[in-house]
């Protein structure tokens, strides 16, 4: 999570009572999860374009052929 | 339909122009695309399943649904707002699959239950284990829009404006949401746990 987005949830957390203990709940989840929380640094793993690949090698196949996300 | 076709890219071609040649089966040009938000999706399943193996199966199902659906994409929306909206329905699908799975087995309200975290001694790293357990469950018995509305707004950190439209509902609906997804995760998480834990 950014800096701007943190110190928005930690104003809002300040202004709204009902909110304030639920957004320290995700706070220390974020915490505990795994160390950062930078989407920056999220990795996805090797080989998520699998399917994508053996769909596109069917015969005949191609985007948008089969059904909507 | 041509067939699709696999044509090399260089890291300076235009978005737009990737999702014209993505348009007419060109797989190189997908995964160019898709490729630069890869991390966020799978971070974004990760936060909503709490499983690797179960995000990672979500991606790779994210990713193949925009591939077949990239002719229907509509350009004047952003490519990162549609990946991300199929990615949140999947993760939300799988969760429900999960709670499908374990529906007759019922919800232990002591697993829920936080111990209040003491200073960091020896116990400290097992009870933020179960803090961390804990309110991984808390998100998963929320409903699926009040998920979708946490995840966005408070873990991955977008606007409302943002975190709105990639849930496909107007900014009053999801503030709502929000709103009771926070109070929700309050409820089952307890409060004299979180002050302990969070202060």
């Amino acid at each position: 999570m950014s800096w701007r987005s943190r110190r928005r949830l930690e104003l809002h957390a300040e202004e709204c009572p009902d909110c304030s203990l639920g957004i320290r709940a995700l706070r220390a989840l974020l915490r505990l999860l795994g160390g950062g929380s930078d989407p920056s640094e999220a990795r996805a793993p090797a080989g998520i374009f699998d399917r994508v690949r053996a769909d596109a090698a069917r015969p005949e196949a191609g985007a948008g052929e089969s059904e909507a996300p | 339909m041509s067939r699709a076709v696999w044509s090399p890219v260089s890291a300076n071609t235009p978005e737009h122009e990737l999702i014209g040649r993505a348009r007419a089966g060109d797989v190189g040009a997908f995964e160019a695309l898709a490729e630069v938000h890869a991390g966020r999706l799978y971070d974004v399943a990760l936060r909503i399943l709490g499983d690797a193996v179960e995000a990672e199966d979500v991606l790779q199902e994210t990713l193949l649904r925009a591939w077949r659906g990239i002719r229907r994409f509509e350009a004047r929306a952003a490519v990162f707002t549609w990946l991300y909206r199929i990615a949140v329905n999947e993760s939300n699908r799988a969760l429900e699959r999960r709670r499908a799975r374990r529906a007759n087995v019922p919800v232990d309200e002591e697993a829920v239950a936080v111990p209040t975290p003491s200073s960091d001694g020896p116990a400290s790293h097992a009870e933020r284990r179960e803090l961390r357990e804990a309110l991984q469950l808390a998100i998963g018995q929320l409903s699926a829009p009040c998920r979708t509305a946490l995840v966005l707004r408070d873990i991955e950190g977008f606007s409302t404006r943002e975190a709105a439209e990639i849930a496909g509902v107007g900014e009053a609906a999801f503030k709502s949401r929000l709103h009771q997804a926070r109070l929700t995760v309050r409820a089952l998480v307890g409060d004299a746990a979180l002050v302990a834990s969070a202060g």
